[in-house]
């Protein structure tokens, strides 16, 4: 019996059942596909992070211990780990002999490394002169020496007499911060600057000239262990990965028993990146699931639109005294065969997509995604199916038999009770809430191995989505019931002579015409909401890395080494459209020292932009307008308004350095206003000041950085400055590009384009659906209405009158009231995600060319469906009049 | 002018379904008038309402020829010289029964003539206080003789009804048959019915008996076949 069911089923009604089924298909690989996503930014997130990180731990041994016992248990701890051993050792001084001057630094730094570590931890060492076969000295160093390779140091040790060693090379340490970390310094501690001077030495020199020094100064001299783990033996997620990387280290350091202190780099990498490991899943959420929402709603009016079909059945199987249970399983077959079918489909068109398309992992490690969106498509295939069955089954034949009146004047529950309007001051109350509040969406406590996402971060956006797409439906059915002439007057040029009987006739067939409506606003608002979030985010992470480099290209400097020596050379530079110097000094207020950043107020933004966030009264060109009126003025962070209590035209008394002698002294400035965020400056205080009056105050005509804008590719431009410097050069050279890759090393691998490239993808097969069941929706009426039309005469035209009315009312509503729906949204969801963006984005930023490219692409696939429905009258009349 | 509407030619009809081949209609050949009242009778099946179809130019003949030699013109047989009406009411649910009227003006584009003319075709069949309602709200009498007006709005010279009563009780469906009559009296249009019903085909003047996709005549004073 089951067999002939299905046999009937795919017989009589095989168009419905494909509708059905592709709508659990685009569910399914909808939802596989964003679980694949999640999986695989994480997994990115956590390789980039790490694979930056070098050495993940430096276990820092005490005096006693045996080196090799260390070396024991982190090889006991993490297998196939690479352990190196680094030595240090403070000195008195370092002192060179250069074109017959004596140069003498302060205390210096002399670390022994074996010969191999460059190998080990390439990251850790640049070799700009020279080879790395003997001593090395730092780039800062040697500039302070004037040394070079070839030329000789001496080496003022502790307790020892001096030793002299041959310079073999001078290298860059881009990591000197790290490297030169304490280790167990107590959570909180401000960190140190790394030494001004140090000379590198192998191994088995330091041990000769330095282990004396190590067992009778411990003090003075320590021995690290660095350490880097196996990193495949790692959970590709950050939050995970981050708790696997902590647990190992305390590991070890049980093992250790306090023998050694351990810094564990990776971990700290780590707890960075697991923050933005859970914004992007609530991005993904954000922005994925009502994809997967609407074609599961898509599936349900598909299978609704069957349900009068299937009441009757159920009639005709009760008349034949079919019981409950087997009726139930004959409609549950059904389902089953649309949910099984659709599953798999839909798996299937996520595999694909995502081996071939998207270039995403999709091997047995990501099954679970698939096996999860499989299960909840045949869950929801069930329940659209079962669940208006089950009032069927449970109600006599002779009321499932009798018609079903619909009334287009009926008022549902949700409009007599304004639940729209409900939902929307809802959200508007959670949302301002959240915002007056300040609260984050995601939090790490410090301290706390996982973070958590405040999960009713989602109530606003969610209350605001259904609520709009209710709101629609309201104005739009009362605007086709009252607004007739209207929808005439619109309709007059595409329906000409029938637009008054196509306006009636659209207005009495208003609930289906405002259900597609709706479905195609929801789908352009899933699609648009997703674009303008990422080209905003895009925008900001721009701006982030413009703020965080300074310019296309920074060159900076020291107070002692100013890189306004280095203009002219910087100017030869071809691509260079415009070279800002910028003072970059220290200034005490009062015990406090901060940044001053002295600028050309008049020019400064042509090296780069000037955001109107930088400042609080969110007028950049009016605030650089008064410093640049008020010579002496200076522009404070907020926290130093609070702290003392300043107020607009006060006079601030600032210790700045300067003359020959480099000594600080007083300076008085007038506060003129508050800044937030500055080209290159720290995120905490800061000042910004006139440049003319700090150099004409400290007697230092000179700038310690040069923004520059280039006319090409910054990347392109850093590299011919620095090659035009040349390798002894002091300056440090930094582009945009690597300040981007930088400082989004982890949120950056969300791949948002991937994301919306994808939602464009499913939102067009969506939109067509949605237009194509309107039309479903009306198909049988439809059918006979055409045939009454042609047999009294009507032309294709006549029949593309109503088709062309109903499908461009439906998409050019539904478009304009999701792409307005899709602007809300991602308003909603940039305020909601606030602290992904440093600086928080002015306005969004529309990408229009999208925008209309989604546009004429959801048009073209309506006028395909109607055409498709034209056709489809090309039957022969005296067939299509049978319908009458 | 020839008074000829319709010239059928040793026309046929055969339709190829799943279970064979149909020879709906075979080789008729007739004439219909200016005029002309013709029942058309037989059972089911027998090919009247192919035959229907044929001169409507709803449908194309399998072989012969179908001319229409007195409404030859640039304007469409449909809906301008040869109106239809059907065994049910066949009206387009969402429309009025006034703008159910008015759709054939409409195609034929006079448009500002539409709406005068559809209340006249309501109000000749007694039915211009039934024009703001839908289809819903008619009852099977109503309905029918809204869909008669549809057929008469554009002063047809050739009425083709296919059972228009079938579905009707008698008074309904003699009060019908009337109002048909006295149109086309009044207009000199031929009216051709297809039907079972001996009483409408004693209204008629002329009664063909279709067997087998053949005619049969009784009282045929022109039929050859």
């Amino acid at each position: 019996m089951i067999a002939d069911w299905i046999k009937g089923i795919l017989r009589s009604r095989v168009r419905p059942l494909i509708a059905a089924i592709s709508g659990v298909a685009i569910a399914v690989s909808l939802m596989a596909l964003l679980g694949l996503f999640v999986s695989h930014s994480a997994s990115t997130m956590t390789a980039r992070a790490i694979s930056m990180v070098s050495p993940d731990w430096q276990v820092q041994l005490t005096g006693t211990t045996e080196t090799s016992s260390a070396v024991a248990a982190v090889n006991d701890t993490a297998q196939r780990a690479v352990i190196e051993q680094v030595d240090y050792a403070d000195v008195k001084a370092l002192s060179a002999t250069t074109g017959g001057s004596v140069q003498t630094t302060g205390l210096a730094k002399v670390i022994g490394i074996s010969a191999a570590y460059h190998d080990r931890f390439p990251r850790q060492f640049r070799l700009l002169a020279g080879s790395f076969d003997g001593p090395l000295l730092a780039q800062q160093t040697a500039a302070n020496l004037h040394a070079g390779p070839g030329d000789s140091v001496a080496i003022e040790r502790l307790g020892a007499p001096p030793v002299t060693v041959t310079i073999a090379g001078i290298v860059e340490m881009p990591s000197a911060d790290q490297f030169f970390q304490i280790v167990g310094a107590p959570t909180g501690a401000a960190p140190i600057a790394p030494p001004d001077n140090v000379v590198l030495l192998p191994a088995a020199q330091w041990q000769e000239l330095f282990s004396a020094q190590l067992a009778d100064m411990p003090q003075t001299a320590a021995r690290q262990l660095h350490v880097v783990i196996d990193h495949a033996s790692l959970p590709g997620d950050p939050v995970t990965a981050y708790v696997a990387a902590t647990g190992l280290a305390n590991n070890l350091s049980a093992k250790l028993a306090g023998e050694g202190l351990i810094a564990n780099n990776l971990a700290a990498r780590l707890d960075g990146v697991r923050l933005d490991a859970l914004f992007a899943k609530v991005l993904f959420l954000f922005l994925g699931v009502p994809g997967a929402i609407i074609a599961i709603l898509l599936t349900v009016l598909i299978v609704l639109s069957g349900a009068d079909r299937r009441r009757r059945e159920v009639a005709l199987l009760q008349i034949r005294g079919a019981s409950a249970s087997f009726t139930l399983r004959l409609v549950g077959v059904e389902a089953l065969l649309v949910g099984l079918i659709g599953a798999g489909a839909g798996s299937a068109l996520a595999w694909l997509v995502a081996r071939s398309a998207m270039s995403l992992p999709a091997g047995i490690d990501q099954a679970i995604w698939f096996i999860a969106a499989a299960a909840s498509g045949v869950i929801a295939a069930l329940l659209v199916f079962l669940v208006p069955s089950w009032k069927a089954i449970h109600q006599s034949a002779s009321e499932n038999l009798a018609p079903v009146e619909s009334h287009d004047d009926f008022v549902p529950a949700w409009r007599r009770l304004w639940i729209d309007v409900v939902l929307l001051a809802a959200a508007g109350v959670v949302f301002w809430q959240s915002a007056a509040t300040g609260y984050r969406v995601v939090t790490a406590p410090e301290g706390v191995a996982t973070a958590t996402v405040d999960y009713k971060a989602y109530i606003a956006p969610g209350l605001l989505w259904i609520g709009l797409a209710l709101l629609l439906m309201r104005l739009w059915l009362a605007f086709m019931k009252d607004g007739r002439h209207l929808l005439r007057l619109l309709l007059a040029p595409v329906a000409r002579g029938f637009s008054g009987i196509v306006s009636a006739s659209l207005s009495r067939e208003r609930n289906r015409i405002t259900k597609g409506v709706v479905l195609v606003a929801l789908a352009f608002s899933f699609a648009s909401s997703t674009a303008i979030f990422n080209t905003t985010y895009e925008k900001q992470a721009g701006i982030d890395a413009s703020l965080t480099n300074g310019a296309d290209v920074a060159v900076t400097g020291t107070i002692h080494a100013p890189a306004s020596a280095a203009l002219e050379t910087v100017r030869s530079v071809a691509s260079t459209s415009w070279i800002e110097p910028m003072q970059h000094r220290f200034a005490y207020v009062g015990t406090d020292l901060q940044d001053l950043y002295g600028i050309n107020p008049e020019t400064i933004d042509k090296a780069t932009p000037m955001s109107n966030a930088y400042f609080t009264s969110n007028d950049a060109k009016a605030t650089l307008a008064k410093l640049k009126a008020t010579p002496d003025g200076v522009l404070v962070s907020d926290e130093t308004v609070t702290d003392f209590q300043l107020n607009p035209g006060d006079t601030i008394n600032l210790r700045l350095q300067g003359g020959t002698d480099k000594s600080y002294r007083s300076v008085p400035f007038t506060f003129i206003g508050v800044v937030r965020e500055f080209p290159t400056a720290p995120t905490d205080s800061f000042l910004v000041a006139n440049s003319a009056y700090v150099a004409k105050a400290t007697g230092l005509d000179q700038a310690e950085t040069l923004l520059v804008r280039t006319d090409g590719s910054p990347a392109a431009a850093a590299t011919a400055i620095r090659t035009a410097l040349g390798n002894q050069s002091p300056l440090k050279v930094t582009d945009v590009t690597e300040a981007a890759h930088r400082i989004g090393s982890s949120l950056v691998a969300v791949d948002l384009q991937s994301l919306t490239g994808l939602e464009l993808a499913f939102a067009l097969p969506i939109i067509a659906g949605a237009v194509g069941l309107v039309f479903a929706l009306g198909l049988e009426e439809r059918r006979r209405t055409f045939a009454i039309l042609l047999a009294i005469g009507a032309r294709t035209r006549h029949l593309g009158a109503f088709l062309w009315s109903e499908a461009l009312i439906v998409y050019v509503v539904g478009m304009t009231a999701g792409m307005a729906m899709g602007g809300g949204l991602a308003w909603v969801l940039v305020k909601m995600m606030t602290h992904v963006f440093d600086p928080p984005p002015e306005m969004l930023a529309v990408p229009w060319l999208y925008l209309a490219l989604l546009a004429v692409t959801g048009l073209v696939a309506v006028c395909i469906s109607v055409m498709l429905q034209l056709r489809r009258r090309a039957e022969p009349l005296s067939f299509a009049i049978r319908r009458i | 002018m020839s008074d000829s509407l319709v010239e059928l030619s040793a026309v046929s009809r055969t339709f190829f379904t799943r279970g064979g081949r149909v020879e709906a209609v075979r080789e008729i050949t007739c004439t219909i008038n200016a005029g002309d009242r013709i029942a058309m009778m037989g059972p089911s099946g027998s090919g009247k309402s192919t035959l229907m179809a044929l001169m409507a130019d709803l449908d194309a003949p399998t072989q012969g020829t179908v001319t229409w030699p007195s409404l030859k013109g640039s304007v469409p047989l449909r809906p301008a010289y040869i109106g239809l009406a059907f065994q049910t009411p066949s009206l387009v649910p969402a429309l009025t029964a006034l703008e159910n009227v008015e759709l054939p003006v409409l195609v034929m584009n006079d448009v500002r003539q539409a709406r005068r003319r559809a209340a006249e075709a309501l109000e000749f069949l007694d039915l211009d206080h039934l024009a703001d309602r839908l289809p819903e709200e008619l009852s099977g009498g109503q309905a029918q003789r809204v869909a008669l007006a549809r057929a008469l709005v554009t002063a047809p010279r050739l009425i083709l009804a296919d059972e228009p009563t079938g579905q009707l009780d008698q008074a309904t469906g003699h009060a019908v048959m009337t109002k048909l009559i006295e149109w086309t009296n009044r207009t000199d249009a031929a009216l051709v019915v297809a039907t079972h019903d001996h009483a409408v085909a004693r209204q008629m003047q002329d009664t063909w008996h279709m067997f087998y996709g053949r005619i049969e005549t009784t009282r045929s004073l022109r039929v050859a076949s």
